[in-house]
């Protein structure tokens, strides 16, 4: 159960700092 | 700590990992924004800066802060650790690739002899980088010994760290600002102060509690039980089930130490027992320590007790060495007298290896213990289980309220694999299932 968790939050954490660089960028190029 | 706290503060630290992660992307892109480049290069220069701060807060995770630790056993932190630098690594991949896919001409970069030395900061981080994760997930497969291991991989994680600092100031497109740069300096003194913390701090610390091998007690299953006491101190309290580690016969600042479940009592507070299995480097020496030897103990850690939940009965699933945990919480139910209905299935290699084989069958005076050995090479005659523990034969030796017993599993990782999954199959809810994975590294 932990590491599932952990492995999620793992995932979620990845996929929300790609989101986040995303959107950085698109408000650096405007 | 109440479960419900343990939860919030889980939840917390994780919210306060992001914020950590991401915050100071924000702060380079505050202020007084130099022109832009086209979103693919913001976009990588964004990850880069993301990663950076990723690689910063290992040294956090790893600072074995009790209080960080808790909501989740330390295990479970350092497994977080190890799938974090993958994602970390990933990023800051995307972040290079990203730049020599839609601006080809920074690949003359990779040229060391001719790139500016901004570039080579970066490469030179990436390389470090790389290795480093390499020695990690391939430690055994290069003969690199564990001690070897502990000692280059904080100087190779300084080094990543500290080069990818300096690239990103030589780059300077985004920190041409001063307080900028003083941002990501104290940032990165920040992350080594915390490395400072782990390698002089607590060796200090740990140097002034001191213990003592008061013996080396043979085991089956060629495994050794440490009996240490505290020397001049009155030692710790543990909860059964948990870990330390452990230095001996050396200073803590070697960073010579090995992670070991405890196997006595938590009742006992006089003594701390470590049942270790010769299969190592370090681990095959065991037999040969002297009586009297100093020791050294940090520690306790990890969430595989059965303190944290209450259950009104206990399955524990042991494959050979995973015994030891659940040996220090059955000696501590006995201690207590619990009146629990335990179930406990072992499997393990022949009759004679079966680690703890006597005490665990005179337990059975103190406990409600049901035991099923399960053997691989079952000798001339055995009427017992045999084989691996399969869906059928948890399904045969548990009873039907399998929702509300808590199950407690530890060995091989394929056995804690199937084992999990079997346990899903019958329907045990996943919160009912503690796993204890010590293969670190």
């Amino acid at each position: 159960m932990r590491y599932r968790l952990m492995l999620l939050v793992v995932s979620l954490i990845g996929v929300a700092i790609v989101v986040t660089a995303a959107v950085f960028a698109l408000l650096a190029e405007q | 700590m109440t479960q419900r706290r343990l939860w919030l503060e889980g939840v917390l630290w994780i919210v306060a990992y992001i914020a950590l992660t991401l915050g100071p992307l924000a702060v380079v892109f505050i202020g007084d924004a130099p022109p832009a480049r086209g979103f693919w290069t913001e976009f990588s220069s964004a990850l880069g800066f993301a990663g950076l701060s990723m690689l910063g807060l290992q040294f956090a995770i790893t600072a074995r802060f009790g209080r960080i630790a808790a909501p989740y056993g330390l295990d479970i932190a350092l497994q977080f650790h190890r799938h974090i630098t993958l994602v970390a690594a990933a990023v800051l991949l995307a972040h290079v690739l990203l730049l020599f896919v839609t601006r080809p001409e920074t690949l003359a970069l990779l040229n060391v002899i001719d790139a500016p030395w901004r570039a080579r900061a970066g490469v030179a981080s990436m390389v470090v980088l790389m290795a480093l994760i390499g020695a990690s997930i391939w430690r055994e497969r290069l003969g690199i010994s564990y001690e070897l291991w502990r000692q280059t991989h904080a100087l190779a994680a300084v080094l990543a760290v500290g080069l990818g600092f300096v690239h990103v100031v030589g780059v300077g497109h985004y920190l041409s600002i001063g307080w900028k740069q003083v941002f990501w300096l104290t940032i990165t003194a920040a992350a080594f102060a915390l490395l400072g913390y782990i390698r002089l701090v607590k060796p200090f610390m740990l140097q002034r509690r001191p213990w003592r091998v008061a013996g080396v007690v043979p085991q089956r299953g060629d495994a050794w039980s440490l009996v240490l006491e505290p020397v001049g101190h009155t030692g710790f309290r543990f909860q059964p089930g948990q870990f330390c580690w452990l230095t001996l016969g050396t200073s803590p600042f070697a960073i010579r130490e090995h992670p070991f479940s405890i196997s006595s009592s938590a009742r006992q507070e006089d003594h701390v027992e470590l049942t270790i299995k010769a299969l190592g480097d370090f681990t095959s020496r065991i037999s040969d320590v002297q009586p009297g030897t100093t020791a050294y103990l940090d520690g306790p850690y990890g969430a595989f007790t059965p303190n944290r939940k209450d259950s009104p009965a206990y399955v524990m699933i042991a494959g050979g060495i995973g015994i030891t945990p659940m040996m220090s919480i059955l000696r501590t139910f006995a201690d207590d007298a619990d009146p629990r209905h335990i179930l406990l299935i072992y499997a393990a290699g022949g009759w004679d290896d079966i680690t703890f084989r006597e005490e665990i069958d005179e337990l059975r005076q103190r406990l409600d213990l049901e035991i099923h050995y399960v053997l691989r090479d079952p000798p001339e005659g055995w009427e017992g289980l045999t084989g691996k523990v399969t869906n059928e034969l948890l399904d045969d030796l548990t009873d039907t309220d399998v929702q509300h017993v808590s199950f407690f599993v530890c060995g091989p990782p394929a056995l804690m694999e199937a084992v999990q999954s079997s346990l899903e199959d019958l329907g045990v809810p996943l919160w009912n299932i503690r796993l204890e994975r010590f293969n670190l590294v």
